[in-house]
């Protein structure tokens, strides 16, 4: 009885200690202050204190996992939360969570290595490293280099095929998949930064080429084993760690919604990503501390030379002609209190971040279990880092700058069938705020932190092309100036006004035709197979939309096809219906309007590529 | 159709409208002075209650002498077609509304400008935090517009429907509006639209909260409304949904055309 109640009672010990995130004492934490100006026992109370308002009742987040280092030293490792709530399974040591983009660090980290052993030309075209005739729809002949790949400005738009797999069975091989997901190159590298989750996949490719090795093996032999990381998978169906596999099942996915107060479950959601290097690892909270941990060692045990880990943190991008950078060979810069460096990542179960500063050697790793985040994801970095102080740059008196018009977003589909997506997510920069600028081509745009009493500043910069339009470069993304913007937006209005005047058109039709009275407006059959072409054609567009939301951003090859054969028969209906009333009754006086309703059609349908697959 | 005899027969209804009692007119009046001054005074927000109650009131007010005497059997014996009566009261409706409520809509862009609200009280501005909380994504005339527009293509789609229930059964509709002490049962088909629209504001919510999964049908539309929306202060979509309204108004004059024609009177 006496060992049962000793057993319990450690039991229960570990169990709080778990819960409640024990690295550090309680009187050591008052004493060590974090980046921010912070002791750790604040931010401590912080993440506790929001652990603590998250009830049944009033749910502000599912799972959460935050862990806090300096050095070698792990300072605070908190689990909040359940990651299956319906089996009340708790967070713990033991949980796993997806890394997303944080993967994507796992490819610069190997092709670094390759490059301090020689084996990798950085700047030299990653064709030569690749099969022969790899690309296919490449549209310019300039090199794409490894840089390129790391800032993300290879030239590539955005994936327009799924690049997620629900069945384990169905994953492609590497090389496969980056050939099926081959997405329109359409600016020239080096031009555009625009995130790309096919270029990083890419790169993985060329390590594997340039290493002999399978990717997966590769990370394993040369950065998991090296660490001791015996609790991350790799492989897209994490069968490369039977611990992970085994786990990742246990753990489902959350949608919280704090205005109505509830948890919506989301399942397991284990959806595959087979272009793998690109976001596939999963893991404990501790391996990705461990790994977070490497970067802000001095000795640098991912290198043979640790001075290859400070060229890793260089820049390789710049904000305007400033020395801020904005991209460090595929680790992005973030500026804090402090600058840091890191990644984040998402994916269809969950989000992560990792950042870290190799001055003072403290770092952060948060991974969660909700594909949109939560409270966790947002506030803690500024905890530990501090807030950017918005004079840090705009101090004495900045000139005040204005850029009118409208943005669109650069890590988007410009081409295919998907192109009028960016257009309903364009931004106007006046709105953001006031806009000053700190020298160098680089601006700044304050805003209060809430809740802090203090300000800080986002920076951005320009950046003028070669076909004299300009766009304003953030961290990884731009924004490109279009000057036509609202003239499209036009168009795409007036297609849909067409498509719902139409379906009056019908109703109308249908209203005479019951009173058993005859009019010019609804008597032509050619008339009417333009407007239920104009109904047909606009459906299919809406039905884009939601097959792109369901399949994670793309459109299958097979609902592509059938989508672009309906609205190439839309078109030629359009067309018919535009031409042959003229022939069967040209006095009809409301010839003129239909045909230009259907030309306004076959336009929208033709400049929004609605057709092409 | 004859334009001389349109315009003879809106001059007409302006005469008629102007005779007798009018005590919906003061009552509009009165309302249009509250809601103006609340427009000033609290929020041009409060300005949106004009179209609504517009559109609510605009036909029994135009109509409600010639309901009250009966009169309307008088345009079956002067020499004017039907078609040409329901096209003059169409214009007359449709025209007088769109008229005042452009007014209104320039007093609170005054309103707007002018910022008396916040001067004179300590209520919070709605529109302001509104704008705040959007991050950018509006402008206070944007918001403004959109609200707006959003009320003006309501309030027409109500006046014309409103004016073809007039035309459909003239007494019916004063027995609804209390204009005429004769009373009329109102048949069950009438009360199929107000289901309809509590029926579709049902499945509004049961698509909001999820529990109808196509959320991402409707999320395209959401999204293309938002940018129409944020894009050109809102008066894109300003233009989408007058457009929809004008649209909606057609089809309610064309079916009361045809009803009206065939209408034994």
């Amino acid at each position: 009885m006496k060992k049962l109640i000793l057993k319990l009672a450690s039991v229960f010990c570990t169990v709080v200690m778990l819960s409640n995130g024990i690295a550090v004492h309680a009187e050591e934490s008052e004493k060590i202050i974090l980046p921010s100006g912070k002791p750790l026992s604040w931010v401590q109370h912080e993440l506790e204190e929001t652990d603590k308002a998250n009830t049944e009742e009033n749910p502000l987040f599912a799972s959460a996992a935050v862990g806090i280092f300096q050095g070698d030293e792990v300072l605070y490792t908190g689990y909040f939360g359940e990651t299956d709530k319906e089996n009340q399974i708790p967070a713990d040591e033991n949980s796993v969570y997806e890394w997303g983009s944080i993967s994507k660090t796992l490819i610069w980290v190997s092709a670094m290595q390759l490059w301090e052993q020689g084996k990798l030309d950085l700047e030299k075209d990653v064709r030569e490293y690749l099969p022969e005739g790899f690309f296919q729809y490449l549209s310019y002949d300039e090199p794409i280099t490894m840089l390129n790949l790391m800032n993300h400005n290879a030239g590539w738009q955005e994936t327009t095929r799924p690049i997620w797999e629900t069945d384990e069975n169905k994953i492609l091989p590497l090389r496969e998949e980056l050939q099926r997901i081959e997405p329109e190159q359409i600016h020239h590298p080096g031009e555009v930064t625009a995130y790309s989750n096919y270029g990083a996949a890419v790169a993985g490719y060329v390590i594997e080429c340039v290493s002999g090795m399978d990717y997966c093996d590769y990370v394993h032999q040369h950065i998991f084993e090296l660490l001791g990381m015996e609790h991350t998978a790799l492989n897209p169906a994490h069968s490369d760690n039977a611990f992970v596999y085994e786990q990742r099942k246990k753990m489902k996915s959350y949608s919280i919604n704090t205005v109505y107060g509830i948890a919506i479950d989301l399942g397991n959601r284990l959806n595959y990503v087979p272009a793998y290097p690109a976001g596939a690892a999963t893991g404990t909270l501790s391996d990705l501390m461990t790994y977070t941990q490497a970067f802000v060692n001095p000795a640098a045990p991912l290198f043979e030379n640790p001075e290859t880990q400070k060229i890793l943190l260089s820049g390789t991008s710049f904000y305007g002609n400033s020395d801020i950078p904005s991209c460090c060979h595929g680790f992005w810069p973030e500026e804090y209190a402090v600058r840091t460096y890191g990644h984040n990542g998402g994916t269809t179960s969950g989000q992560s971040n990792m950042l870290f500063d190799p001055e003072s050697g403290t770092g952060l790793v948060v991974m969660t279990n909700e594909p949109n985040g939560n409270w966790y994801l947002n506030y803690p970095q500024v905890f530990v880092f501090g807030a950017l102080d918005a004079e840090k740059y705009t101090s004495g008196s900045p000139e005040k700058v204005k850029f009118d018009g409208y943005y669109v977003i650069s890590r988007s589909t410009y081409r295919g069938m998907m192109k009028f997506i960016p257009y309903l997510s364009a931004i106007s920069v006046e709105s953001l705020g006031d806009t000053e600028s700190i020298g160098n081509n680089v601006y700044a745009i304050r805003s209060e932190i809430e809740g802090w009493n203090q300000e800080t500043a986002m920076l951005f910069s320009k950046k003028t092309y070669p076909d004299g339009n300009h766009g304003l470069e953030v961290s990884s993304m731009e924004l490109i100036h279009d000057k036509f913007y609202l003239l499209k937006l036009c168009l795409f209005t007036i297609y849909m006004i067409i498509a719902i005047a139409s379906v009056y058109l019908l109703r109308i039709r249908y209203k005479i035709k019951k009173a058993g009275r005859q009019s010019e407006l609804t008597e032509s059959s050619v008339m009417i197979a333009g407007q239920l072409a104009r109904i047909v054609s606009f459906l299919t567009l809406l039905s884009v939309y939601v097959i792109c939301m369901n399949c994670s951003g793309g459109i299958p090859l097979t609902a592509g096809k059938i989508i672009s054969m309906i609205q190439i028969i839309c078109m030629i209906i359009c067309g018919i219906s535009a031409i042959l009333p003229y022939i069967l009754n040209k006095n009809n006086k409301y010839n003129i309007p239909h045909t230009i309703g259907n030309l306004l059609c076959i336009t929208a349908v033709l400049y929004f590529d609605m057709y092409r697959i | 159709m004859n334009k001389t005899t349109i315009r003879n027969l809106i001059q007409a209804d302006i005469i008629t409208m102007n005779g007798g009692k009018n005590n919906l007119r003061f009552t509009m009046i009165l309302m249009l002075v509250i809601f103006g001054s609340m427009g000033f005074l609290l929020s041009p927000l409060m300005g949106l209650y004009c179209p609504l109650m517009l559109s609510g009131f605009f036909v029994p007010m135009l109509f409600q002498n010639e309901m009250k005497y009966h009169s309307e059997k008088m345009f079956s014996l002067i020499p004017i077609s039907r078609k040409e009566l329901v096209t003059s009261r169409f214009l007359l409706t449709i025209g007088l509304y769109t008229v005042c409520d452009l007014i209104f809509y320039l007093l609170m862009l005054l309103s707007l400008n002018l910022k008396l609200y916040r001067k004179i009280t300590d209520a919070i501005d709605i529109i302001g935090y509104i704008v705040k909380k959007s991050e950018g994504s509006f402008t206070e005339l944007g918001f403004l517009n959109l609200c707006y527009f959003a009320a003006f293509a309501i309030g027409l789609i109500v006046s014309a429907n409103a004016l073809r229930m007039y035309f459909r059964d003239g007494e019916l509709f004063a027995a609804a509006f209390s204009i005429t002490t004769k009373t009329k049962k109102m048949p069950l088909k009438n009360y199929i639209p107000a289901i309809l629209i509590i029926l579709a504001i049902f499945i509004f919510f049961l698509i909001i909260t999820g529990i109808i999964p196509i959320g991402t049908a409707m999320l395209v539309i959401l999204q293309l409304f938002i940018q129409l929306a944020e894009a050109a202060n809102g008066f894109l979509l300003g233009a989408m949904l007058t457009a929809i309204a004008v649209m909606e108004a057609g089809y309610h004059y064309i079916c009361t055309v045809l009803e009206y024609d065939q209408k034994d009177l």
